[in-house]
């Protein structure tokens, strides 16, 4: 809440210098992007990578006992060679691991084996959609600098300022490095660049994605150009949701943005991002690490062989489409709602059930789909039962209600009673049209009909008719024609309701 | 002193020979115990080990271990405090195969802290004494270093074999001031894992015997690839030499320098004119780069040290100080009390030498004089067979000789057998004679997995004087 308060603020001020101030600084960011590969073991050791207790998965290696040397993971080469396919990179050659040194407790050797100068992929590029809530979805290219596969720290937990705990399962487990130009403009094509790799890596079985696992950890530099001049930028290290890159490259942005306007510098650092989104000082960037790089002298240089390359190239082209793609670009879904499908299990799960109980042509659309998933969503707040229902039973009754509306044989009041009842019936009941049968929920569209229920609704409720007719009141007039909806068993539609009584009451 | 003598003699009766060499050897090494040779003894474990071979069908025999190679169960402390009291939960490869093959192991022997040096006189546990002769309670012959106490170890009989490790001389060095064979293979032909590194690209496990034939023998008893070891390699088999009949031998000039003593010039003088009367060809070189060999390693020998002494930070492993009021005291109170200046001064020079604005100036440089030193070497294998040197500048010196200079006599040993770790090319040392009672050395060098080769000259050479 302090956070939106201080933008707001930040904001005010910023429209008070006015706007053309503003305008002239242009936030400049590059992403890397450090993605943990699901390989069965580590990078360089045999040490399984599955999930623990603290130091259970560690390997002499992993904890770099004297004496141990590092063995290249075969399967970690395949997926960083898929990665490389994915992201249209050249493999050159060769390619080569290098030790950066830096201490720390979670970094056992004193060195990270990564690729610095000669990385397995260089050169690529990354097409995905931005898109939000009242944005036109625009397609954005990004160049991708290189990929390179390194070790992974451990992780150290900081019990109090006197004992830190360091636990070794992650030490070197197999991560690729994305680093891309800094060629994004906002946070929010920072973040759908992310969402959308992630979606990739899951479906071309690389990576897991489970970010609140660290699976996919991003470093943001973030700088202001002024009348495109570049600025200095920062780093922004370790955020592991879209929610604290969203938030913290924009707190990022405001902050330089304060620092400049007012006539300031913007240090050189690197910048953590705290719980709330704000950036914070960690290290002095000013006296730069020197890491020091070295060539690794145990490992002799990865010559890709011409098999591999085809081998991740055909396994890519096997796996088809990710979900989002298809639901896009088959399906006709706007590519918001096609990520935000894809990114939710139950959601893909029910939207796969709908769109393969195609009843009859035409096919539901997505904007109808989308729609009445949203109602039902209304529907079901109070429900016990999870939105969307995963059963095979309701999906079918889902789609059939979609359809009776559209061929207006069922009002929209009834099929949202409709949709409360089958979203929380845990019996086995009827289908649809059996139960709209027996109980004669169809739509009455015959005019005549319309006439007679309205007016003897009307004369049920004399009285209140009179408050209509006399006061022309919207509450009243609203009143009766709920009762009358009630009375008709919400068969007819409001619209129309509203029509026939207007015509009877005169106005 | 009685008691044990008899309890010894009561267990020679009950036991068969094969187990009697096992036993000899534990009895010289407890009689030579004031020579340092040892860091830990390992009897216990040498007769276990001579049990199961015998039960196995395999003939033990006594190997000493250099300890910097990881033996499971076993403290390896590299002679440094910082690892003093470190138990490895794996056992080297090399380690794995000799004793596989028979071999007891009665101890670790002792050398300079994390294998810096020629003298053996550095490490935490004490110095390494020659046992060829005995000056005073102050003072004693150096035995050569690093690998000292594996080299005294096979020179008095403890062991019929030893490892060592060999960087920039470290077998060969000790070889020629023991009067015994020390051979380097090459690089990567054993396998590495296991091997407490100096400097990666150049350590070589290294074998001692006191014949060049058990040389080969235990090369071919410990090589093939390691999956460990990415940089491991197969030796292809190579046809045996049976005479230096016909034999190109090259003699560079440039090892002819201000450093080699007159007896070491001598002893080298002698043996090329045995080899000519034999029919080898004689061939004069120029290595012209080799001068810059002693800069060049200094450089990648440090940059590596720096590297590979990182891990030292006492977090899981390894001496901690009581000095942990900040994670970063710790580091640096840890690894300043229990590295030696040795150690430290070449941590200092290493990452200075990797900082990024003296990087091109030191370190790469380094890097390409290493290629053309490489080039040259491996050229010169293209004029001829084998090239043969001095070892060392002459006989081992006394403590005394190398406390008073500050140890600098030490680099000018490492001259001679530097280029052959920088090119990893096999090179062994011959005994070839002695002065005073002190033991010369000579070195032949072959091309890269000629292996073979300077074996097969050395024991001809060998039984030729």
């Amino acid at each position: 809440m302090i956070l939106t308060r201080r933008l707001k603020s930040a904001s005010a001020a910023l429209a008070k210098a006015g706007r053309t101030e503003k305008s002239r600084y242009k936030p400049v960011i590059g992403l890397e992007v450090h993605i943990q590969l699901n390989t069965a073991t580590k990078l360089f050791s045999r040490a399984s990578t599955s999930e623990a207790s603290p130091n259970r998965r560690v390997s002499p290696l992993d904890m770099a006992t004297p004496g141990t040397l590092p063995h290249l993971n075969r399967q970690s080469v395949h997926r960083a060679l898929k990665m490389a396919r994915l992201m249209r990179c050249t493999i050159p050659e060769w390619s080569r691991f290098d030790r950066k040194h830096y201490f720390y407790a979670d970094m056992p050797a004193g060195y990270q084996i990564t690729q610095n100068e000669r990385p397995i992929a260089k050169c690529g590029k990354f097409g995905f959609y931005v898109f939000d809530e009242h944005l036109e979805p625009y397609w954005k290219e990004v160049d991708i600098i290189q990929l390179q596969l390194e070790q992974d720290s451990g992780k150290t937990i900081h019990l109090d300022p006197h004992r830190s705990l360091v636990d070794y399962n992650r030490a070197g487990c197999a991560l690729v490095e994305v680093v891309t130009t800094p060629c994004f403009q906002t946070s929010l094509e920072a973040i759908r660049f992310v969402q959308h790799l992630r979606l990739l890596l899951i479906h071309h079985n690389i990576c897991d994605g489970e970010l609140h696992k660290g699976h996919m950890r991003v470093d943001a530099n973030v700088s202001l150009s002024f009348d495109d001049v570049g600025g200095v930028r920062t780093e922004i290290k370790n955020m592991n949701s879209i929610r604290t890159i969203h938030t913290a490259i924009n707190y990022e942005i405001e902050r330089q943005f304060e620092i400049l306007s007012a006539g300031g510098t913007v240090a050189n650092e690197t910048r953590a991002a705290d719980a709330d989104g704000r950036t914070i000082e960690m290290r002095d960037k000013e006296e730069e690490t020197d890491y020091r790089f070295m060539v690794e002298p145990n490992l002799p240089k990865l010559f890709v062989k011409k098999q591999w390359v085809e081998q991740a190239a055909l396994e890519i082209s096997r796996a088809g489409k990710a979900k989002f793609e298809e639901l896009r670009d088959s399906a006709g879904f706007d590519p918001r709602s096609a990520v935000h499908i894809a990114e939710d299990p139950c959601l893909s799960a029910f939207i796969d059930r709908c769109l393969s109980h195609e009843m009859q042509r035409p096919l539901l659309n997505p904007s109808e789909i989308l729609f009445w998933m949203r109602e039902l969503k209304t529907v079901m707040q109070r429900s016990k039962a999870t939105y969307p229902p995963q059963s095979d039973f309701f999906a079918r009754q889902f789609v059939q209600l979609v359809l009776f509306f559209r061929e207006q044989r069922l009002t929209r009041l009834r099929v949202l009673d409709l949709l409360r009842y089958y979203s929380s019936s845990e019996e086995v009941v009827d289908d649809v049209t059996t139960f709209c049968d027996q109980n004669q929920f169809w739509r009455i569209t015959d005019p005549e009909e319309i006439e007679k229920a309205v007016r003897n609704s009307i004369a049920k409720n004399s009285k209140l008719a009179g408050k209509v007719k006399g006061a022309a009141n919207m509450k009243s007039f609203n009143r009766l024609r709920n009762l009358i909806v009630e009375d008709t068993q919400k068969c007819v539609e409001l619209e129309d309701v509203q029509k026939e009584m207007r015509k009877c009451l005169g106005f | 002193m009685e008691r044990v003598c008899i309890l010894s003699s009561f267990r020679f009766r009950f036991l068969s020979d094969e187990m009697q060499r096992v036993e000899s050897a534990i009895e010289k090494a407890v009689k030579l115990r004031s020579h340092g040779i040892f860091i830990s003894e390992t009897f216990e474990l040498a007769r276990q080990q001579a049990k199961r071979a015998i039960e196995n069908g395999i003939t033990p025999f006594p190997v000493v271990i250099k300890d910097c190679f990881l033996t499971k169960g076993i403290p390896t402390t590299c002679a440094s405090q910082m690892l003093e009291k470190y138990v490895p939960p794996v056992d080297a490869t090399v380690v794995e195969r000799i004793v596989a093959k028979g071999g007891c192991i009665v101890g670790k022997a002792n050398l300079d802290e994390f294998c810096m040096g020629t003298s053996s006189a550095l490490g935490h546990f004490g110095p390494v004494k020659s046992a060829l002769s005995k000056i005073s309670e102050d003072d004693w012959i150096i035995p050569g270093g690093s690998s000292g106490g594996s080299a005294v170890a096979v020179q008095t009989g403890i062991a019929d074999v030893a490892l060592g490790s060999d960087t920039g001389g470290s077998t060969r060095n000790p070889a020629a001031f023991n009067g015994i064979f020390g051979f380097k293979p090459t690089h990567g032909v054993l396998s590495r894992y296991g091997l407490i590194p100096l400097v990666n690209s150049l350590d070589t496990p290294s074998i001692f015997a006191r014949s060049a034939e058990e040389c080969w023998q235990f090369l071919e008893a410990l090589k093939g690839v390691d999956s460990f070891d990415s940089t491991s390699i197969d030796l292809p088999d190579k046809r045996a030499i049976d005479s230096v009949k016909g034999l190109r031998i090259g003699v560079p000039l440039e090892y002819h320098n201000e450093c080699l003593s007159e007896i070491g010039w001598r002893y080298w003088n002698r043996v090329v004119g045995t080899l000519k009367k034999d029919g080898a060809e004689i061939k004069q070189l120029s290595l012209p780069t080799t001068k810059y060999s002693l800069a060049c390693y200094s450089v990648i020998a440090a940059a590596d040290v720096a590297s590979n002494m990182a891990r030292y930070d006492s977090v899981a492993y390894g001496h901690r100080s009581s000095n942990d009021s900040s994670t970063n005291e710790m580091y640096a109170s840890s690894r300043s009390e229990s590295l030696n200046t040795v150690v430290r001064r070449r941590i200092f020079a290493g990452n200075y030498f990797l900082m990024r604005k003296y990087r091109k100036l030191y370190y790469e440089r380094a890097l390409k004089i290493r290629r053309i030193i490489n080039d040259e070497l491996l050229s010169a294998f293209e004029q001829v067979d084998v090239i043969i040197t001095p070892t060392a500048s002459g006989t081992a010196p006394k403590y005394s000789e190398l406390r008073d200079t500050l140890f600098s006599k030490e680099d000018d040993d490492d001259y001679f057998t530097q280029a052959a770790n920088l090119a990893g090319v096999p090179s062994i040392s011959v005994p070839v004679g002695n002065n005073d009672g002190l033991p010369i050395g000579i070195q032949l060098m072959a091309n890269r997995l000629n292996d073979r080769t300077v074996c097969d000259v050395a024991r001809i050479l060998s039984n030729r004087l």
